[in-house]
């Protein structure tokens, strides 16, 4: 280092402490280069335990702290001395700023990820109990949230010793606390040999009079699908899913229509179509809009789990009446995915169930509710050709391109032309809007020449 | 933007330091009031000396214990939530959520994300100068994190239950007396506006002030409340005089008492007033420097005795608005003037029966 690279190094390690909070951060950024001149004993020695009193300072200055150690591995003489890392981090994680908290747990992660677990157990698990013990609750929190990193690969006493400290902290009488356990008992099923160690403990979350922890379990409940063996799904599983689709609160019907795909992938395709798909159906009639919404935008993706019959007879008529809902967001929802439900259905029940439907949706006053139809038109035009349907498409869209109060839906409408082209035949998109996009280019409003001429080439193709 | 604050609400204990939510007519800001110790640092490379000459003479500084100080700052923000003046805050005891109302909106925040808010009660504005009813007071359930409750201006409380829809206009439990409208006269809508609602620490009442009266409603009963009892006898009848000297817009505040038997609430003439939640007795207290340490003036009034008297001259420029109780002990604060009364055990002598 030269004269002015020492001067410059000797200033940054001032303002570490400096009276400005921009000066401190800037010198926190600057923490590889001063450990480079310091040298890894130095750093080690001196930097670090220096670093541990600056836990007391502003959050910008915290967070890049943080960010910081979990990148310093090698300033301070690699994996051997990885422990030393911890003090600073342990305390920045027990800070009561949700965003620092995870930030320092996130390079524990990059740490660990790095070192392995073995080098570095003794000190975790000492670390995880100093923090259990904490005087505040945030520093339970981070224990919560370091514990899955350990367990994983942690030795098979270490697992012995954390478990209990995880039950024990799932019991706490501090929702928040409770809630993330809720929130990362998913993490420690993904990773664990024995299932049924957790299912305890994962109905007692189940049952939390907080919502915001009940909420949680719908994910680890995702977990536990995939690790249970069948037999036990009609225990454990289905009267979850049960409990949930008929809780009094909306929020946990929510998040039921939003991750019932995923939790039923662990779940035999019987078993889905005879009791689940009840739940579905009643989703899409459920008394809060949000519910329905949800519900209506997996409607799709659900289908593919069923067989015909239930599909046609389950699902599709409380689907109609959604067509008719109060509120656009939900039939918006539904129009992004009633039709990729064709392919599925085939073509007489296309025709049958869904084109009525379809019809109406085409018709509505909203064009938020009708613009996504025409991006998924392909689906109903493989099973059964638009040729029947001309009559009403075709000056539907035409509508949407003119509509003269309001340019965006014009904007939207050409931008969808592409699509259009792609999953419609050639002699049909020439015959029917060939016209109509090329009058586009003509367009008052810039910026919808501008799409159409982007999509001239798409659509040339 | 006036400076001044309208509302503060304690977070709950838990944390290490001292939390607080303040709120000024538009913006919610979280306080932290903690002791912050300023180190002595020493040992820096640049304290006017020359830079080091080499690598090895860089030094690391050091610090010292040293004293600890009273400090705060604000934690966080929660801008853009209200148009209109904010008038309550309320924390939830789930201690993640509180609500801020203002006259037309009930908004719902987490503590730690000041960039969502969440609007569960949306009056519609249309025409601001026909607005015929405004939110006076917004509170959420002691006990419960999934209820909380509004009154407005038409004397009306709504209770609401936040599990049942994204949106709580329309479902919620409404607590109003329907009064006969031939009674009514043209001083009722005024008089029957809700100035402050609070819930009874045990949960199970709803405590409300109007102008004459406080209202205990029980919460599982809403079509009338279990007793409504005048807080001072000599208002009714000066309602004209009050209207000219606008002092009929008065808003004077509630609290309940940690036992949930008690109602602290003010009036005029340095007067505040203790009533027990059964309608038995009304205990006018002073707040005066009158008052000399350890004596209460006051007088004990009892419902069931009609002949109460009332007072000659009533200074209506001396006004009890605002007081709060100790959470869990027996203490009381009153706010006169510009001073602040601490009285201590005004319940320990009042008689009660169950």
């Amino acid at each position: 280092l030269g004269e002015s690279g020492l001067y410059k190094i000797a200033v940054l390690i001032d303002d570490l402490r400096a009276e400005e909070s921009k000066k401190r951060l800037a010198a926190v950024q600057s923490l590889p280069q001063i450990a480079e001149a310091l040298g890894a004993d130095r750093t080690r020695g001196e930097l670090l335990p220096f670093l541990l009193d600056i836990a007391d300072d502003e959050d910008e200055v915290l967070l890049a702290l943080s960010e910081q150690l979990g990148n310093f591995l090698p300033f301070i003489g690699g994996t051997p001395y990885a422990a030393h890392l911890f003090p600073p981090l342990e305390r920045l994680a027990g800070l009561e700023e949700p965003a620092v908290r995870e930030r320092a747990i996130e390079s524990f992660r990059k740490i660990i990820d790095k070192v392995g677990v073995k080098p570095v157990e003794k000190e975790l698990l000492a670390l995880v109990k100093r923090l259990m013990e904490g005087e505040v609750f945030t520093m339970k929190i981070a224990s919560l949230g370091i514990i899955p990193l350990l367990y994983g690969s942690g030795s098979s006493s270490a697992q012995a010793e954390i478990l209990p400290l995880y039950f024990k902290a799932a019991k706490d009488e501090i929702p928040q606390v409770r809630r993330i356990a809720a929130k990362n008992l998913k993490d420690l099923i993904y990773a664990c040999k024995n299932v049924e160690e957790f299912l305890p403990l994962f109905q007692s979350l189940c049952l939390d009079e907080q919502d915001s922890v009940r909420l949680m379990s719908v994910e680890s409940c995702i977990a536990l699908s995939k690790k249970i063996p069948q037999n036990k799904v009609g225990n454990y599983i289905l009267p979850f899913i049960k409990s949930v689709a008929e809780d009094k609160s909306w929020r946990m019907r929510y998040m039921l229509a939003e991750k019932i795909v995923e939790l039923c992938k662990g779940i035999e395709s019987s078993i889905v179509c005879k009791d689940i798909s009840n739940y579905f159906a009643k989703f899409l009639q459920d008394s809060e809009s949000e519910v329905r919404a949800a519900s209506a935008g997996r409607f799709a993706e659900f289908c593919k789990l069923l067989d015909l019959n239930t599909i046609v007879e389950k699902l599709i008529p409380p689907m109609k009446k959604l067509s008719n809902d109060p509120f656009p967001f939900v039939r918006k929802s539904l129009a992004e995915n009633i039709l990729l439900v064709c392919p599925l259905i085939g073509g007489t029940h296309t025709s049958q169930h869904l084109i009525p439907t379809f019809l109406t949706l085409l018709k509505d006053e909203n064009s938020e509710v009708v613009l996504p139809l025409f991006k998924t038109i392909g689906y109903m035009n493989k099973v059964i050709g638009l040729d029947s349907l001309a009559q009403s498409i075709v000056p539907a869209i035409s509508n949407l391109a003119n509509d003269k109060k309001n340019w965006r839906t014009r904007l939207t409408m050409f931008q969808y032309f592409p699509f259009l082209a792609q999953q419609t035949e050639e002699n049909f998109f020439n015959d029917k809007f060939l016209e109509l996009f090329l009058q586009g280019l003509g367009d008052s409003v810039f910026a919808i020449r501008e799409i159409a001429v982007e999509n001239l080439m798409k659509v040339a193709e | 933007i006036d400076e001044k604050v309208n509302r503060i609400e304690w977070l709950n204990k838990h944390y290490k330091s001292l939390l607080v939510l303040t709120t000024n007519d538009k913006t919610v800001k979280l306080w932290k009031i903690f002791n912050k110790e300023e180190p002595k640092l020493y040992n820096f490379n640049m304290d006017g000396k020359p830079a080091p000459e080499s690598i090895n003479k860089l030094k690391v500084p050091k610090h010292k214990k040293g004293q600890k100080v009273l400090s705060h700052k604000v934690l966080k923000v929660y801008p853009k939530g209200h148009e209109h003046h904010i008038n309550s805050l309320s924390m939830s005891m789930d201690n993640e959520h509180f609500l801020s109302a203002d006259d037309l909106r009930v908004n719902i925040w987490n503590v730690e994300r000041s960039d969502d808010v969440f609007c569960i009660v949306d009056i519609p504005a249309g025409n601001l100068e026909d607005l015929s009813e405004v939110i006076t007071s917004g509170k959420f359930h002691p006990i419960d994190p999934n209820l909380f409750a509004f009154s407005s201006s038409k004397g009306i409380i709504k209770l609401c239950d936040l599990r049942l829809n994204s949106s709580s206009e329309k479902n919620c439990t409404n607590f109003e007396i329907l009064e006969d409208p031939s009674k009514k006269n043209f001083f009722s809508e005024i008089i029957n506006s809700v100035s402050d609602i609070v819930f009874s620490k045990n949960g199970r009442y709803i405590f409300s002030r109007d102008y004459l009266c406080t209202k205990i409603w029980d919460i599982r009963k809403n079509k009338a409340p279990v007793n409504s009892l005048r807080v001072t006898n000599y208002l009714e009848k000066r309602l004209c005089d009050l209207y000219e000297s606008e002092n009929i817009f008065d808003k004077f505040e509630l609290c309940g008492s940690p036992d949930s038997n008690f109602i602290f609430t003010g009036s005029y003439n340095d007067n505040f007033h203790i009533i027990d939640r059964h309608g038995n007795c009304n205990c006018t207290l002073e707040a005066t420097f009158n008052n000399k340490k350890n004596q209460m003036i006051g007088t004990y009034n009892y419902y069931a005795d009609k002949k109460a008297s009332a007072p000659g001259n009533v200074n209506f420029n001396h006004k009890i608005l605002q007081g709060t109780w100790h959470p869990t002990g027996s203490t009381l604060a009153v706010a006169n003037y510009n001073c602040l009364f601490l009285f201590n055990g005004v319940t320990s002598q009042m008689p009660y029966t169950k």
